[in-house]
């Protein structure tokens, strides 16, 4: 099979699977839905690997490791001939890499759906079918995203997976928080990718072409200089949209009322790190902006602290998770703006198998405790539910970043690159945050899932999910652990050396680079190690052993608990500041709409109106008023004949008279 | 011809307009006497033009009969107020036109005209009227409706009437009649010419004509024996076009 | 009678004296034979016009209008009884729905 090949199966095989199921699915397969999307992705991840196969061993070759690959011509922009965009595909370590993530946690997560998607008695949910539809499509989009060779179709695959993510949003359509969450996520995405377009549209004025291979190369680069810093942040804009970064975080935790697959596989493993993937993509055009790389670091630092804060306050699992999604996006982020573009991308790709491993858990226990996700109102699931808390606990260990874990290994290295930077004290905020990420995750382990059992009025006894959510638990569990050895040893790893070429040309031009900075030992290793099992143990300590601790606590400083627990107060800001103004607008044009628009139709329809009115007494309704009318023109018509023979056309009349 | 016999024609019609106006119902006896004189005077005219009209030729005698017959038989059909009376004055119409025919030598139209017309659609006519008698009235040709007895703004009908005819007649009146054509019906007859005209040239014609009368007899059969519930006068809703008048534009 | 003038004059004034009284007369019947006044108008000088030009054609007319008026009586005194059973009048003016 040629690279085209594959590269075309990639993104088609899902799709055809979502295809077929939309359009049969209703009718034929209903509850054997899923075996046609699982094929689908499967088979695309077969694919992905062969074709990872062939870039690693493209990579020992002389041959370039980025292939662009025309699929066809597009259309044309009209400005001068042969100015065609193309659907072309970029095939280098970058897109292999997030291929391979993206289509084994879906594969995982369509699986753990079929089990999902069902109530206790093994009946398929209403519109199963339809939510495989669409969890292939997402999977056909995100693809299409990954693996754009140039701008428009990247924004295409943008625009689509935020389609895809507000579709599954919205499953539950006939419940209003769902329809709420499922708007505003497209909303608040809008304005990233309002400002994101605007950054495609300036690459196209500076440069004549979106493609990548231009774009980036010297000549694109001589042709953007100036426009480096405005153009990298209009496309940090759209990054911040669709990865919930400070301030347009907001969708994220809301996102949560769709089904907690589409949580897993949307909302924390692949579509949200679109953003991050796109700067780590762009890195040439980041990398010439100190500005831009400064605004995505701090940005990434922010949202990393502040999102961190609101976890520990929560109480529904899959919100606290919602947080801990944001907050480690934000320490992406801070690695990208460090300049640690690979560690980013390495922690994207841990953290994609153990946040999915642990929303996969959180909707196991969910799905046990029937549709109820407040950790007030359960505990010591641990007896009854041994496999979902034996990979929470593993999945949690690593988001913790506890040592010799994915997370572990991912995590340092973006503190040490902070560290290294020209701002020390961004990686003491990320430290921190590791400290209140080990705090709050096992803040919720241990109340889950320890201490006496508690359940909810609605459940009799605890169960273990039947084998189609176990096992993709188990396997998310061993990439939890394992994913970081790809990475290791530290900044050298396998990975770092695949993606190396990457990033080889956005490397020289950052003020410090992240792959010459001074390694001092394994000191940063044990601190942070050691921060890991601080914070877990503080939640040990607070919620095990000293349970009134957190009350008292919460109570002692209750303002700024309230604060905290109400996020900050972020929506209602938002609500009073753009919302309320918005909507007072809305109603002064509607007004405007009513009172002037109308009156100056009612005005213009008058003429109509008072003719009709005037030529309404014409229509006598009598038969015979019309014969008469009929009449008047019959004389009419046989006056003006006459007047035209008296006339010019004497002549010809009296030629047919005469014969 | 000269330019006066047009003006003669114009006044004939004028006086026979101002007749028909004076003539239609309600008849007083000093109006229909007075319309009785200006009939005499418009037709004596008319009679007067259509000789200058007729020229040399020998039958004018018994056209000027014909044609005086069927314009008054014609006025009396619209102006009198018992519909019975009007069909019977249409029959002399009928008689007095097909006379006209045979004058033109159209004899076999001629004879259509009396069979049809006097034969069949009068009967109906009379027939329509006998049947639609308001109940209680024993004699048919006695029964005057009220708004028989009414005419509807004669005064515009009779003006627009005029118009028409004085225009037409006045270009009849002044033009100059070359002779007519001498056509071939008298070598093998009018009956056996005009069969030859209408199944040679207009063959797909009649067959049409045919067809149409087929249909219409359908057509009518399936009106008529439709049953209708007669609507009382009282509790009848008013008609769509009482809505609409009610409704105001602003 | 060798020219068709005088012909044609009397079918004028026939189908004049028949548009009068279809503007008039209140009585749908007699609506009625006033249309068929105007026919014999017609047919009058159609019988003229054929003697002017010496064709019989104009005679096959005529013909053709006697069927279209027997047509016409058939049809419109059909449509007269089935008014005139729903309203139980024949006064045309009573038939004024279309009325603005």
């Amino acid at each position: 099979m040629t690279l085209k090949t594959l590269a075309i199966c990639i993104p088609l095989l899902p799709a055809a699977g979502a295809v077929l199921v939309g359009l049969i699915g209703l009718r034929g397969l209903r509850s054997r839905s899923h075996w046609l999307v699982i094929a689908g992705v499967g088979a695309a991840l077969v694919a992905a690997t062969m074709l990872f196969d062939r870039v690693r061993s493209h990579a020992d070759d002389a041959q370039p490791t980025a292939q662009t690959i025309t699929i066809y011509e597009w259309f044309n922009t009209g400005d001068t001939a042969g100015s065609w965009f193309d659907v072309e595909f970029l095939v280098d370590p970058l897109t292999c890499v997030m291929l391979l993530t993206v289509l084994s946690v879906s594969l995982l997560v369509v699986i753990y759906s079929v089990g999902y998607m069902r109530d206790h008695h093994g009946q398929p949910e209403r519109g199963y079918e339809r939510f495989f539809a669409f969890l292939g499509l997402f999977v056909f989009s995100m693809c299409t995203l990954v693996l754009a060779g140039n701008f428009l179709l990247l924004y295409l695959g943008w625009e689509l997976v935020g389609l895809c993510s507000y579709l599954l949003i919205g499953f539950y359509y006939d419940k209003p928080a769902a329809a709420q969450a499922a708007k505003k996520a497209f909303l608040v995405n809008r304005i990233g990718d309002f400002g994101f377009g605007l950054g495609i549209l300036l690459i196209y004025l500076r440069c004549g072409d979106l493609s990548y291979d231009h774009v980036f190369s010297a000549a694109g680069m001589q042709q953007l200089a100036g426009y480096e810093t405005i153009v990298a942040l209009l496309l940090f804009c759209g990054a911040v949209g669709k990865s919930a970064q400070l301030p347009l975080h907001v969708w994220l935790p809301d996102a949560m009322e769709g089904p907690t697959p589409v949580s897993a596989l949307i909302h924390a493993a692949t579509m949200v790190t679109a953003g991050v993937y796109m700067v780590a993509r762009c890195s040439v055009i980041f990398a010439a902006s100190p500005v831009a790389m400064w605004v995505v670091a701090c940005i990434g630092a922010a949202t990393a602290l502040f999102a961190a804060t609101i976890a520990v306050t929560q109480y529904d699992m899959k919100r606290i998770l919602a947080y801990s999604t944001i907050s480690q996006l934000g320490y992406m982020f801070l690695g990208l703006g460090v300049g640690a573009f690979d560690s980013a991308i390495f922690h994207l790709f841990t953290h994609a198998f153990f946040k999915a491993c642990l929303f996969l858990g959180a909707g196991s226990v969910m799905h046990a405790m029937a549709g109820v996700i407040d950790i007030r109102r359960f505990g010591g699931l641990a007896k009854g539910m041994k496999v979902t808390a034996a990979t929470f606990w593993i999945g949690g260990l690593a988001l913790a970043g506890f040592p010799l874990l994915a997370g572990f290994w991912s995590k340092d290295e973006i503190v040490a690159a902070a560290l290294h930077s020209q701002a020390p004290w961004l990686g003491w905020i990320a430290l921190l945050t590791a400290l209140m990420t080990a705090f709050y995750t096992f803040r919720m382990i241990f109340i889950a899932f320890h201490g006496p059992e508690r359940l909810p009025n609605t459940v009799d006894r605890v169960h273990e999910n039947g084998r189609w959510v176990t096992i993709p638990l188990i396997v998310l569990a061993v990439g939890a652990v394992g994913a970081g050895y790809l990475g290791f040893p530290p900044h050298q790893g396998g990975l770092h050396g695949f993606l190396e070429p990457v990033f080889r040309a956005a490397q020289p031009k950052l003020a410090v680079s992240a792959s010459d900075a001074p390694h001092d030992g394994h000191l940063l290793l044990y601190v942070s190690a050691g921060i890991s099992i601080l914070g877990i143990w503080a939640a040990w300590y607070i919620y095990r052993r000293r349970p009134t601790v957190a009350g008292a606590a919460a109570s002692g400083a209750a303002s700024l608990h309230r604060m905290v627990y109400n996020k900050y107060f972020v929506d209602e800001a938002y609500d009073v500041g753009i919302v309320q103004p918005l909507r007072k607008l809305g109603r002064f044009c509607h007004g405007v709409d009513r009172f002037f628009i109308n009156a100056i139709l009612w005005v213009i329809t008058a003429v109509p109106r008072a003719v009709g009115f005037g030529l309404r007494g014409m229509q006598q309704g009598s038969m015979q008023g019309y014969a008469m009318g009929m009449v008047v023109g019959v004389i009419a018509i046989v006056i003006w004949m006459l007047i035209r023979m008296a006339g010019g056309d004497a002549g010809e009349l009296a030629a047919i008279s005469q014969g | 011809m000269e330019a006066f016999w047009v003006y003669v024609t114009y006044v004939a019609s004028a006086a026979g307009a101002l007749a028909i106006y004076l003539a239609m119902p309600p008849s007083a006896r000093s109006r229909s006497r007075a319309a009785l004189g200006l009939g005499a005077v418009a037709l004596g005219a008319m009679l007067v033009v259509l000789h200058q009209l007729a020229g040399e030729s020998g039958e004018h005698i018994t056209f000027g009969l014909l044609s005086f017959l069927a314009i008054g038989a014609a006025a009396r059909v619209i102006t009198h107020s018992r519909p019975v009376y009007s069909a019977l004055y249409f029959v002399m119409v009928v008689l007095s036109t097909s006379g006209m025919a045979v004058l033109a030598g159209a004899e076999f139209l001629a004879a259509a005209l009396v069979i049809v017309y006097a034969g069949a659609i009068l009967v109906t006519y009379v027939f329509v009227i006998m049947l639609a008698q308001q109940p209680g009235s024993t004699d048919p040709l006695a029964s005057s409706m009220k708004y028989d007895a009414m005419a509807r703004e004669p005064g515009a009908a009779v003006l627009a009437g005029f118009v028409l005819v004085a225009t037409i007649a006045g270009v009849i009146v002044g033009r100059e009649w070359p002779d007519g054509v001498a056509s071939e019906v008298a070598a093998v007859g009018n009956t056996l010419a005009i069969g030859d005209v209408l199944l040679h040239r207009f063959a797909v014609s009649v067959e049409l004509a045919g067809v149409l009368l087929m249909v219409a007899m359908i057509g009518a059969i399936a009106i008529a024996r439709k049953r209708i519930p007669r609507a009382d006068e009282g509790d009848e809703s008013p008609p769509p076009g009482e809505i609409g008048r009610r409704a105001k534009p602003f | 009678m060798v020219n068709g003038a005088g012909m044609s004059l009397v079918g004028a004034v026939l189908f004049g004296l028949g548009v009068v009284g279809f503007l008039t007369r209140r009585n749908l019947i007699v609506m009625f034979l006033s249309t068929e006044v105007m026919f014999q108008g017609v047919l009058v000088n159609l019988i003229a016009m054929g003697m002017r030009w010496g064709d019989l054609q104009g005679q096959a007319f005529g013909v053709f209008v006697l069927v279209i008026a027997a047509v016409e009586a058939g049809l419109g005194l059909a449509i007269v009884v089935m008014l005139f059973r729903r309203r139980g009048t024949l006064d045309a003016e009573r038939w004024n729905t279309l009325r603005g």
